[in-house]
């Protein structure tokens, strides 16, 4: 079952070509990554999917209903957490739901209700009644989820909902995502510049520029992208060795970093220059490396 | 039904939370205020006093006027600054949490308007009763029941008239800076538009021409013909028409345009053709634009 497709899609603001005919499809109930730089596109592709931002060119469908044309379907069924926070400073979490709710003619009875629900995967409870604009940024975003997640939507579509925030409330946005694949249908659709938030997507599309560069599992990309290393500190003269023997390697942080097609080739590494190592660690390619290989940049510049 | 009452309480909370957009929809009408008590009061009374001797009822009769004239001033400043929380919702982008969720369109629009409406009756009718209170203490007398509904009927259509045009004017503005300027534009010039810095029998007839087919003419017309009834019964009772009708002329108590005095039917046609006409643009500026 799909639950987005798009299909050749292209948006341009003026002179600016922000999406280059992209094309990708969304499993229901799966989770699904849009990676990519700033400026990539990421946040433009989101806005047509949810029906805010018209298009130029190309067909999407979101659960079966056609992008342009079955619109008010879609809104009722999806749940999105912008980029930039959007609810209102001036009320509290719990007015600003209450309003949201009525959109869905979501009664206050079965709010509370849903409040409560929303609760067991987000903790709002203890802030539910303090102004939104008061709240610090980890619960803010906290409260822009339990807003999207208001009509229990079918698509739960979060752009950079990480993006600016401290490792711990990073940390319980991750739970949450898992927790909600683990015990609701819903299909999460997710932007992030970071790769290490992707690791568990079902499907990563990589865009960067408005063109789609890569996609497939983490695991795929990592396998084709990325290449395993050896990392080592040495006890003496190993690079003048690894000179020798002509094996390319690297200097990061005073370790010596070596490249090889999979581990086990690492270990051999390891067993033939034993003697020159103190110690060493054998690093699976990791996804930034990904992007890196691909377009021949970071993905996120220091 | 639930989704407007909704989105209108909310609008009216944001409005009323946020002090200092309380204060400045205000603000106009506290710096008249202010240089009425501080010189332009005196500058009138002594002024009528030349003219008419020092005849009985004149601090109540230019007390009200200015207080008319205060009424319509904020049936304009209000308004514009509720509806602020439109051009917000658009610059930080709340609007399109709105735009993303299942609810007609339409009544997101109306609801913008409605909290207009709703707030500046609120806030008029307050000022109206600080007014009273104002007049009061000059040497006036209370409104009665029948003026007051009659007063705040027109302070409802000028609030509506007002509302209708600042929502098509917002319909273009993108900034919350751009919609400063506009606040602070239509803040400077209202005290001239509505004749109350300078008196409009003395501007020149250009000048009155254009500000007599604007509704603020209409609108502070009807409202200090209302409010100043028993001032003018006590000051000009003793004296020739003529006199009145000078006095009527150049402090804006009529409404000619040419040679063509309108009647009180006629201002009132003319803030509902007024209201009409910006409804009817702003319906068809968001039938092909969001918000
Ligand atoms: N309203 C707009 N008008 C003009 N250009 C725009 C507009 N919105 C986005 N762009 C441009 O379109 C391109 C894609 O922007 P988009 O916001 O989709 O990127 P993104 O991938 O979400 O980036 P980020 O990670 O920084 O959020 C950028 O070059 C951006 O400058
Ligand atoms: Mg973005």
């Amino acid at each position: 079952m799909i639950a987005i497709k798009v299909d050749n899609l292209v948006k341009n603001y003026g002179e600016i070509e922000a999406v280059k005919k992209i094309s990708f499809t969304v499993e229901k109930n799966s989770f699904f990554a849009f990676l990519g730089p700033n400026g990539a596109g990421k946040s433009t592709t989101i806005n047509i999917i949810s029906t805010l931002l018209n298009h130029d060119d190309g067909d999407i469908s979101v659960l079966d209903n056609i992008v342009g044309k079955n619109d008010s379907e879609i809104r009722s069924k999806i749940g999105v957490v912008f980029q930039n926070s959007m609810l209102d400073d001036l009320l509290t979490v719990k007015e600003n739901l209450i309003v949201r709710a009525s959109f869905y003619s979501i009664d206050k009875l079965r709010l509370l209700k849903r409040i409560e629900e929303i609760n067991e995967y987000l903790e709002i409870n203890s802030f539910l009644n303090q102004r939104y604009g008061e709240l610090s940024g980890g619960q803010r975003r906290k409260a822009d989820i339990a807003r999207a997640l208001i009509n229990w939507p079918e698509i739960l579509i979060l752009d950079e909902p990480t993006t600016g925030l401290d490792p711990k409330s990073r940390k319980d946005i991750w739970e949450l995502i898992d927790k909600l694949r683990k015990e609701k249908e819903v299909t999460i659709f997710l932007t992030t510049h970071y790769m290490e938030e992707v690791l568990d997507a079902n499907k990563v599309v990589i865009i960067d520029e408005g063109v789609i560069v890569a996609q497939g599992s983490s695991e795929e990309l990592r396998l084709k992208y990325s290449k395993d290393r050896v990392k080592i500190i040495p006890n003496n003269n190993l690079e003048k060795i690894l000179k020798e023997d002509k094996i390319d390697y690297y200097i990061m942080n005073d370790t010596i970093n070596i490249t090889v097609d999979g581990c086990f080739k690492g270990i051999d590494i390891v067993e033939k220059y034993r003697e020159h190592i103190r110690e060493f660690e054998i690093l699976r390619g990791d996804m930034d490396d990904v992007f890196l290989n691909i377009t021949g940049r970071k993905l996120v510049s220091e | 039904m639930t989704i407007l009452f909704q989105l209108v309480r909310r609008n009216m909370r944001i409005y009323l939370r946020d002090r200092a957009t309380v204060f400045f929809s205000f603000l106009s009408v506290i710096i008249i205020l202010l240089l009425y008590i501080l010189f332009l009061g005196e500058m009138q009374t002594d002024s009528l006093i030349q003219h008419f001797g020092d005849i009985e009822g004149i601090d109540w009769l230019v007390s009200a006027w200015i207080m008319a004239g205060i009424l319509t001033v904020s049936t304009v400043t209000v308004p514009l600054t509720v509806l602020g929380t439109l051009i917000q919702d658009r610059s930080n982008g709340t609007i399109n949490d709105f735009y993303v969720s299942p609810i007609n369109r339409k009544i997101l629009a109306l609801s913008y308007l409605i909290s207009s409406w709703i707030i500046g009756f609120v806030m008029v009718f307050f000022n109206f009763v600080i007014g009273q209170i104002y007049v009061y203490f000059n040497g006036g007398e209370f409104l009665h029941f029948i003026p007051i509904m009659q007063l705040l009927g027109v302070v409802m259509l000028s609030i509506v008239s007002f509302s209708s045009f600042f929502f098509y004017i917002s319909l273009f503005i993108k900034t919350t800076n751009a919609f400063s300027i506009l606040g602070t534009i239509v803040g400077t010039f209202i005290g001239f538009l509505g004749g109350i810095y300078i008196p409009i029998g003395i501007l020149s007839d250009n000048v009155q021409f254009v500000m007599n087919i604007l509704p603020t003419a209409h609108s502070v017309t009807l409202l200090r013909n209302i409010y100043m009834k028993g001032a003018i019964d006590v000051v000009f009772s003793g004296t020739p028409d003529e006199v009145f009708d000078t006095y009527s002329m150049i402090y804006g108590l009529e409404v000619n345009i040419g040679d063509f005095g309108l009647n009180n039917i006629h201002l009132l046609f003319g803030m509902i053709i007024f209201a009409v006409i910006f409804y009817i643009l702003s319906v068809i500026k968001l039938s092909n634009s969001k918000l």
